[in-house]
């Protein structure tokens, strides 16, 4: 930068309108051409602004961040929300740490992502320095272990250095992290990505305070360095090694676990944040904050900064087009998940009315001028807010009077919005992955699908699609050919998408230099025409159920029992009494249909009991045109399953063939003998060899293969792979499906494609899958403790037995491992009650019967059969604590 | 090494009473000076305050109360963890005592 250019800039910044360059130049006494070469530059490194117009006008950019006079502080322990209560025991565990003779204890943060662990590493040093354990100019190096993943050479030079000549390219020496951070703090964030000898090295590090440069073979070289290590993994996975060198573990706690006075803090502390960045007051809407306050932040607080940050920058564009006097947050410019929050509000009225007055509608927020500094803090930057304010600006001269500038800029920042929260969304491990650059191929076929198909793909659909077209890449360029079976079906069902695939695939082979055959093009209108979307909307679809039975009021007591268990008003009752025409019940049936044809339009299912009932459901049909599904021989539990899934939106055809599915599993589990089966998972995709090997290759790591088998299935359509899998069932407990498209059939656990490469739903599976306890060693560890009974076997097995049934009815999943504690509390409980001791009582029991109904009379009727076998009675209180721990133990997200 | 105090939590206190004999039986084998005993949720809070408890340990078929738990003892800097599934499907006295041991940190 020139001093004259500083010159130029310092005259213009005192010009409250702009001003042209020959202007300036007549000013300053420079040559003109010689300031709009400046000035040019100026623009380009975006300090000033080019107004349009003759002559063009130039204008400092108004400096929003950073104001001489804030006064800053750095971030320390105590500015933490919840320093002295969620976060109390992890902060002295972390002070402890530093402050541990002689040089402190290496450390690793535990937590979900976005639960602030870079932030509390900032905080170890910062507290390190001011505690005088490091020098005030002691280093505080961060680095995250997933930025050079891809590559474990680039990583470990990186991590310990480099000698000139370890490989093509280093031509000089060159120091690592742990040399630059000596005498101080190496923070390692997601270190659960260091490859082996990264983690070797590290090792010999933590244990003798030495290190090898790559490339390095004599010599060894020494660093003070405390290393602070975060990972997202939890620490029951975690390589047990790490465990074991790294002596201090402090976990910070999920979102969902801090009590709601410290989310209140949370929302209110970046709300305030925000005013004072922006150095303006903003006014926020009671119901917002409730809304922060309550909602499900998968992200943890992380999720909340991003979503206030956005709903922030949404309300500084209608404050400058509008020319507000001050920021306005309102209800209505929430996220439809923020807003989500507010449905919880119902279940913790008094708690939450004590935090802001019920008269107050308005929480206002003044810009301070103390500004407490977190370095790394991601939501720092102010990028958003001056990309409005530049578009504000650039136009605000001439156009300002014709042009509706709002939807001008709406346009453009709206996109800058998607781009952003698109990139945030993506978690690590599935950008990773993918390369960038067949990441920013996939986004730009599928922007074009949608737009051509009018129809919106979510970040799911897209990460499978990158995996796939990966394969496919593979494939086409070592000559592998697939063959599509129902490439011609497909050409002829999904014709449009078909088009879109192959606009698609001339993009991808000009890219790649390539020929994708039909086939392929076939799997990617598959791609196209699969539904990934989140099942949100459908709430007006719901499919009508119908009950039809004999008898005076049979139908209606029955769906009466159906709607009060499920707490809905779903579904429809007509009774038959014995008098009645078969002919009058018709019309009766048909004429609801008709007066109420516009709601119908998912269809309706038609239950019916026995006799001539059964035949309406065509006749309906061609009557009305309501397309009708019709199931004879009724229970109770199907008409509730039908209520059940009605409700949740589920289509037509869905929920004929899961009840279908259903009754005939219900049958086939009557008849077939018990046997031992192999455990076994599958895994799944359009092709069979694509996507599945890669969810082959990531489970297998996981799953122990001599106990489990890893099926390879491709998946063309719903029927022929259900057929499949039911003679996989034959021969397998299947545990999971893990594939691209969903599949809910036979209540396996199913996992997605997006799901299996996220940690945390790995670990699900994980346990999912993991190995049982053989009942064996349970009744060898139990043999000679349950005295009262003669045989502790036989009590086990049937026990096991009735374990498995409650969860089947009940449609319970429980944790695994747990089912087998439940079957240890109740032998343990039989052989109490045998000896008459007393019960224990549960007070909450009359609530917990509210609520859990169906499990807790599943629960009951399974233990009957015990009942009778020993000769006693279980109370109702410890029948409510044992459908407690199977409904407070169920793994969540399953059926 | 002074004496432990170890607390096992379970639904009804009873099934953990076997587990308490052998890790009682593991720790006296090891000549280690340790109060282990099994109480039922319910009663649980009440022990936490009348006894310096060392650790505790929750059955697993109670984990979901490990949160409410984890609440009430971090700030008596009282250890917790839920037992290890297989050891306690296997009544494994040793390991479990283990696993308290190692929560205490020693």
């Amino acid at each position: 930068m020139t001093n004259r250019q500083e010159q130029i800039f310092t005259y213009l910044k005192q010009q409250p309108h702009g001003m042209d360059a020959s202007e300036i130049a007549e000013k300053m006494s420079l040559d003109r051409s010689n300031v709009s070469r400046y000035l040019n530059e100026l623009a380009k490194e975006g300090r000033v602004n080019r107004i349009q117009g003759r002559p063009v006008i130039f204008k400092v950019v108004e400096e929003l961040s950073e104001g001489e006079n804030s006064q800053q502080f750095e971030i320390s322990f105590d500015d933490l929300v919840g320093a002295h209560d969620s976060l109390k025991v992890s902060i002295q565990q972390a002070k402890a740490a530093i402050l541990y003779p002689p040089k402190g204890l290496h450390t690793i943060v535990f937590g979900e992502t976005g639960t602030g662990k870079s932030l509390f590493a900032e905080c170890m040093y910062r507290f390190a320095v001011s505690s005088t354990n490091l020098q005030k100019d002691a280093p505080f190096i961060s680095f995250n272990c997933a930025d050079y993943a891809q590559n474990p050479q680039l990583l470990f030079a990186h991590i310990f250095g480099v000698k000139k000549g370890a490989y093509t390219g280093a031509d000089e020496d060159r120091e690592g992290l742990l040399a630059k951070a000596d005498g101080g703090i190496l923070f390692l964030d997601e270190i659960h990505r260091l490859p082996p000898e990264g983690q070797e090295m590290l090792f010999t590090f933590i244990d003798k305070g030495v290190y090898r440069p790559l490339g390095e073979s004599s010599q060894t070289y020494e660093a003070s360095v405390q290393i602070i290590g975060a990972t997202t993994e939890s620490s029951e996975i975690f390589l047990t090694t790490f465990n074991r060198r790294i002596p201090m573990s402090i976990t910070l706690p999920p979102l969902r676990n801090r009590s709601i006075d410290e989310r209140y803090d949370i929302v209110t502390l970046f709300i305030k944040q925000e005013a004072d960045r922006l150095r303006q007051k903003i006014v926020v809407e009671r119901d917002v904050i409730m809304a922060f306050m309550l909602y499900q932040a998968e992200g943890n607080i992380g999720q909340v900064k991003r979503d206030l940050k956005l709903v922030c920058a949404k309300s500084y564009l209608y404050y400058r087009t509008h020319e507000e006097e001050y920021l306005k947050i309102k209800q209505k410019d929430l996220p439809l998940q923020v807003q989500k929050g507010l449905l919880k509000i119902k279940e913790m009225p008094d708690r939450v009315e004590r935090f802001i007055d019920k008269s107050s509608h308005y929480l206002t927020f003044e810009p301070g001028s103390q500004d407490v500094v977190w370095q790394q803090d991601p939501a720092r930057d102010m990028d958003v807010y001056e990309a409005i304010e530049k578009k504000v600006t650039s136009l605000s001269k001439e156009e300002l009077a014709e042009v509706d500038l709002e939807k001008i800029i709406a346009s453009d920042v709206g996109q800058f919005f998607e781009a952003y929260v698109g990139e945030l969304a993506r978690n690590d491990i599935h950008r990773d992955l993918i390369s960038d650059e067949l990441w920013s191929l996939t986004d730009r076929l599928y922007d074009i699908a949608e737009e051509k198909l009018g129809r919106t793909y979510n970040e799911k659909a897209r990460f499978t699609f990158a995996l796939h077209l990966q394969g496919t890449l593979e494939r086409i360029k070592d000559n592998r050919i697939i063959v599509h079976p129902n490439l011609n079906d497909v050409r002829i069902n999904y014709r449009e998408e078909f088009q879109v695939a192959l606009d698609l695939s001339a993009i991808i082979e000009a890219e790649f230099n390539i020929e994708i055959p039909f086939d392929e093009i076939g799997f990617i209108t598959m791609f196209l025409s699969m539904d990934l979307t989140e099942p949100t909307k459908k709430v007006n679809n719901e499919v009508a159920v119908l009950l039809l039975m004999h008898g005076k009021s049979t139908a209606s007591s029955m769906l009466e029992a159906v709607q009060e268990l499920l707490g809905t008003e779903n579904g429809i009752a007509f009774n038959m009494p014995l008098d009645m025409e078969v002919q009058t019940m018709y019309e009766k049936v048909r004429d609801y249909v008709i007066e109420h044809k516009k709601d119908m339009h998912s269809g309706m299912l038609l239950l019916t009991d026995m006799g001539s009932l059964n035949t309406f459901g065509n006749m309906i049909f061609e009557e009305t045109g309501v397309k009708t599904k019709a199931i004879s021989m009724v229970s109770t539990m199907i008409v509730l399953e039908a209520v059940r899934m009605a409700r949740m939106g589920r289509t037509l055809e869905d929920i004929y063939q899961n009840i279908q599915g259903s009754f005939e599993g219900i049958i086939r589990d009557q008849f077939r003998p018990k046997k031992k089966l192999k455990k076994a998972v599958v895994v799944t995709c359009f092709t069979g060899e694509g996507v599945a090997a890669k969810l082959y290759e990531r489970v297998y790591p996981v799953v122990n293969t001599e106990e489990v088998q890893i099926f390879q299935l491709q998946f063309l359509e719903k029927e022929s792979f259900r057929e499949r899998i039911d003679n996989l069932i034959e021969e397998y407990d299947v545990k999971a499906i893990v594939g691209t498209v969903d599949i809910e059939y036979q209540n396996i656990p199913f996992f997605s494609a997006f799901d299996i490469f996220n940690g945390e739903k790995l670990n699900d599976f994980k346990r999912i899958v993991a190995e049982e306890i053989p009942i064996e060693q349970m009744i060898t560890s139990l043999e000679g403790s349950l005295k009262s009974v003669t045989s502790v076997p036989e009590l086990l097995q049937s026990l096991q037995k009735l374990v498995t049934e409650i969860q089947t009815d009940a449609k319970i999943l429980v944790e695994p491992g747990v089912d087998a504690a439940i079957l240890i509390h109740l032998a343990f409980m039989v052989d109490k009650l045998k000896n008459g001791e007393k019960a224990r009582s549960f007070t909450e029991l009359e609530e917990f019967k509210r609520n859990h109904r169906i499990e807790f009379n599943v629960v009951k009727t399974k233990l009957m059969q015990i009942e009778k076998k020993y000769k006693l009675m279980f109370p109702e209180d410890e029948i409510g604590l044992v459908a407690q721990m199977f409904v407070e133990n169920q793994v969540r997200n399953f059926y | 090494m002074s004496k432990k105090t170890i607390m096992l939590v379970c639904s009804a206190g009873m099934s953990t009473s076997l587990l308490v004999t052998k890790m009682q039986k593991a720790a006296d084998a090891r000549g280690l000076e340790a109060d282990i005993f099994a109480v039922s949720a319910s009663e649980a809070d009440q022990n936490i305050e009348s006894k310096d408890v060392n650790v505790l340990l929750l059955g697993p078929q109670v984990r979901f109360m490990k949160a409410q738990f984890e609440g009430k003892l971090a700030p008596k800097g009282i250890p917790l963890d839920v037992i290890d599934m297989k050891d306690y499907g296997m009544m494994n006295g040793e390991n479990v005592l283990n696993q308290a041991l190692k929560l205490i940190g020693e």
